[in-house]
């Protein structure tokens, strides 16, 4: 097998799919990539076996023939060559790679040993746009747990229903969830995707505006756009009844301006401990009074205009949290609705977006007594 | 300007509050730690008092070691609790001498006094304030050790135990360490002492003679390290904040066991400790780590950090037992099994989405009740059903 390639276009192709690829497996050949030449085209896949990803490039090929080569070693080649055609020449196992006045010769692994991407056998599929996929993976992963003890909350939890589509992650301290319209599905459904597949996505979306087909089966969803394939297996459900932890009682609401919000809580931050982040809101009918103190450092204090609708409270919150969340709004306001200091605020942009819409729950941290 | 460092250590400290809380006690051997079982006990000594001492009893030892040496001892199971709140009133008495304090272990500090002088007197005069007014206020005793570094201040304390003064002039450090032991000095260990002493270094004098080129192609880092030292020379300051940095409770089996009933629920006793003496020091741990120790002493350690920090026994039980049954080879006995949590901090609340908050609140408080009841009588005073 032999084909030749342009250094450019076979980089950009590796740099997203070296990020599916682990460090270090107990599988050797799981670190490697496959490359498959046929027809002046090049299939590369790779895989961890939770995630597989799969693309297609232009070459010229001689031949069919396939190989896995170590991907790290691949990749740097590649990456370090300069911007010429590059030509590769595939003799039993052995890979010779062949660019202006370089050559490196590697040791691949027979494609046999090289696990078989997953094949989607119930075809229930939803499209999506780029762009509103990219939303979601902005705006939701951030909450994903990192917890393994808790392995529902170490998903991102899709559910579709009629022309609706609702992501909804949670780490149990904060919860965010986007709905968006979807077109009409006939079976309602739910997936719980691991957030590294979704970044993969993401890494591997082209810069403009493309249509996404998600396909998925019991065990494994499929996302399709121009000439790759991203699988995800499963994670194991349920996922945890969420719609409970949603307030329906929260009647006094705060209305704040976003920009001076996130300025005031990334001031104050400053001198919040390092470890809980904790800084204290007290709520007044016109301001919110931002404060913080650490132990032997000292003590912050800002205060901010804005509106509150009920009786005067105090209220403890991690700030990293809060910042995530209210970074993510895209709105001039945001509102709040409260209880009590002990029970789970509820945020939401003022105005929403046109195709899609947020909501975000927070809990907060004790205050002393 | 030489610094004035003092290093104040209590004098047997869990037997001496044993004593304090029931005076029936003084002039006894008191002897804290596992259970003897009668000699067959397989724990530890953790602490011993003076008569204890006499028959050869020391901390550390195997208890059934201790029940040989000295059967009419009184064997207390310990109370942590209780040892920490005293450590707290002792640290709030010498923080009236110097807010520079290092509390290195619940009965041991140092206190950098340099510049006290004008306040308190010469250096024997404030080492006699200091051991007076722990001992009028607490009536327990302490010993100081003084000198121009920690090192010194350290060595120093413990060569008159128990109530003992040292001080070491400025000036006379080498030569108040050169003929000590080098095992004194911190940082070498039973091999490190071995391997000086095949060296010919068995004083601190010797050691600080030798060549410190030599000494450190044969210890590396430590080797200047321990020259340095033996130079009695020590520029570590003594830096505030002191943090524990985990805690910790073992349990080793009378008999090796494969039972996983018995371990599961040793794991729960030991839980219940940890997050007893979490919750006395105010602190939650984001670490909790599982430690096992085959019937043929291999020894391995399993940890899981949390999201959100604990200080409740449930909590801290629940992962223990699943790093238990996660990583035990079940055809292996187990000799000895410990919990502990690490990563702490203080105060925490973060509350939870899907926890319920009147249940979080119920439990604090049941665990509260919990703690003060076994303070008043003791541990066995109330248990968990799941521990019977």
């Amino acid at each position: 097998m032999k084909f030749s390639v342009n250094q450019e276009k076979l980089y950009t192709c590796l740099q997203s799919l070296i990020g599916v690829v682990p460090t270090k497996s107990t599988f050797p050949v799981l670190t490697n990539i496959l490359i498959e030449a046929n027809n002046n085209k090049l299939k590369l896949s790779a895989t961890d076996l939770e995630i597989a990803a799969v693309t297609q490039i232009d070459a010229q090929t001689a031949g069919t023939g396939s190989i896995t080569v170590p991907a790290k070693q691949f990749f740097e080649i590649i990456k370090q060559l300069p911007p010429l055609s590059i030509d590769i020449e595939v003799t039993g196992n052995k890979v010779s790679i062949k660019c202006d006045r370089s050559r490196f010769n590697i040791i691949g692994l027979p494609k046999e040993d090289f696990p078989k991407i997953p094949e989607i056998s119930k075809d229930k599929s939803v499209k999506l746009g780029s762009g509103i996929l990219q939303n979601i993976i902005k705006k939701t992963l951030f909450a994903v747990s990192t917890d393994s003890s808790r392995p529902d909350l170490c998903g991102v939890f899709l559910q579709m229903s009629g022309d609706k589509l609702k992501v909804v992650t949670t780490d149990a301290h904060r919860l965010a969830m986007l709905e968006t319209m979807i077109p009409p599905i006939s079976q309602n459904s739910e997936l719980l995707l691991s957030p590294k597949g979704l970044n993969i996505v993401n890494r591997m979306l082209p810069g403009s505006d493309t249509e996404i087909t998600l396909r998925f089966d019991d065990s494994y969803s499929q996302f399709s756009f121009e000439d790759t394939q991203v699988y995800a297996r499963h994670i194991e459900g349920p996922y945890r009844d969420y719609e409970k932890a949603i307030p329906k009682n929260n009647k006094k609401t705060l209305t704040a301006n976003v920009e001076l919000l996130t300025a005031a809580v990334r001031r104050v931050a400053i001198l919040s401990d390092t470890f809980t982040h904790q800084i204290r809101l007290s709520l007044k009918a016109d301001s919110v009074e931002l404060s913080s103190q650490t132990v032997d450092i000292g003590e912050a204090r800002e205060t901010i205009a804005a509106v509150f609708k009920g009786e005067e409270m105090e209220i403890g919150y991690n700030a990293s949290y809060l910042l995530d969340i209210i970074k993510n709004l895209d709105s001039e306001e945001l509102v709040c609705s409260l209880n009590t200091s002990l029970s789970a605020a509820l945020i939401n942009p003022a105005k929403q977006a046109e195709d899609y819409s947020l909501m975000y729950l927070l809990m907060p941290i004790r205050l002393p007594e | 300007m030489p610094r004035l460092i003092a290093h104040v250590d209590m004098d047997c400290f869990f037997a001496a509050v044993e004593v304090l809380d029931d005076p029936s006690l003084r002039g006894r051997p008191v002897i804290v730690g596992a259970d003897p079982q009668g000699g067959k006990g397989r724990g530890v000594v953790s602490a011993a008092s003076y008569e204890a001492r006499k028959f050869g009893v020391h901390s550390a030892m195997p208890v059934s070691r201790a029940f040989a040496l000295c059967p009419q001892g009184v064997f207390l199971p310990g109370r942590m609790g209780r040892y920490s709140e005293i450590s707290g009133k002792i640290m709030e008495i010498l923080k009236g001498f110097t807010p520079q304090i290092e509390q290195i272990s619940v009965d041991e500090a140092f206190l950098d006094l340099s510049g006290c002088q004008r306040l308190f007197g010469e250096p024997r005069e404030i080492a006699r304030k200091i051991k007076t007014a722990i001992k009028s206020r607490l009536s327990l005793t302490a010993s100081v050790g003084m000198g121009s570094n920690k090192l010194v201040a350290k060595i120093a304390s413990d060569l008159q135990k128990p109530d003992g003064l040292v001080i070491v002039p400025s000036g006379e450090e080498k030569e108040f360490l050169a003929l000590m032991p080098s095992g004194k000095l911190w940082g070498v260990g039973p091999k490190t002492a071995d391997r000086l002493k095949q060296m010919g270094l068995e004083t601190i004098g010797q050691l600080a003679e030798y060549d410190p080129k030599r000494l450190e192609t044969v210890f590396g880092k430590m080797g200047t390290y321990l020259h340095e030292r033996a130079n009695a020379i020590d520029n570590d300051a003594v830096s505030q904040g002191y943090q524990v940095k985990s805690m910790g409770r073992e349990h080793t089996y009378d008999e090796d066991t494969g039972s996983k009933e018995d371990i599961h629920r040793m794991l729960l006793t030991l839980s219940e400790q940890v997050a007893a003496s979490l919750r006395a020091e105010g602190v939650k741990g984001r670490t909790i780590t599982l430690k096992l120790r085959y019937q043929d002493f291999e020894t391995h350690t399993y940890g899981r950090t949390l999201e959100t920090a604990v200080d409740n026994a449930i909590e801290i039980n629940a992962i223990a037992r699943m790093l238990f049954d996660k990583n035990w080879q079940t055809f292996r006995k187990i000799r000895l099994i410990g919990v502990s949590a690490s990563n702490l901090n203080q105060g925490e609340d973060q509350l939870g989405l899907f926890d319920d908050p009147k249940k979080k609140i119920k439990n604090e408080k049941l665990d509260k009740a919990v703690d003060e009841i076994r303070e008043r009588y003791g541990r066995k005073a109330v248990k968990r059903a799941g521990e019977m």
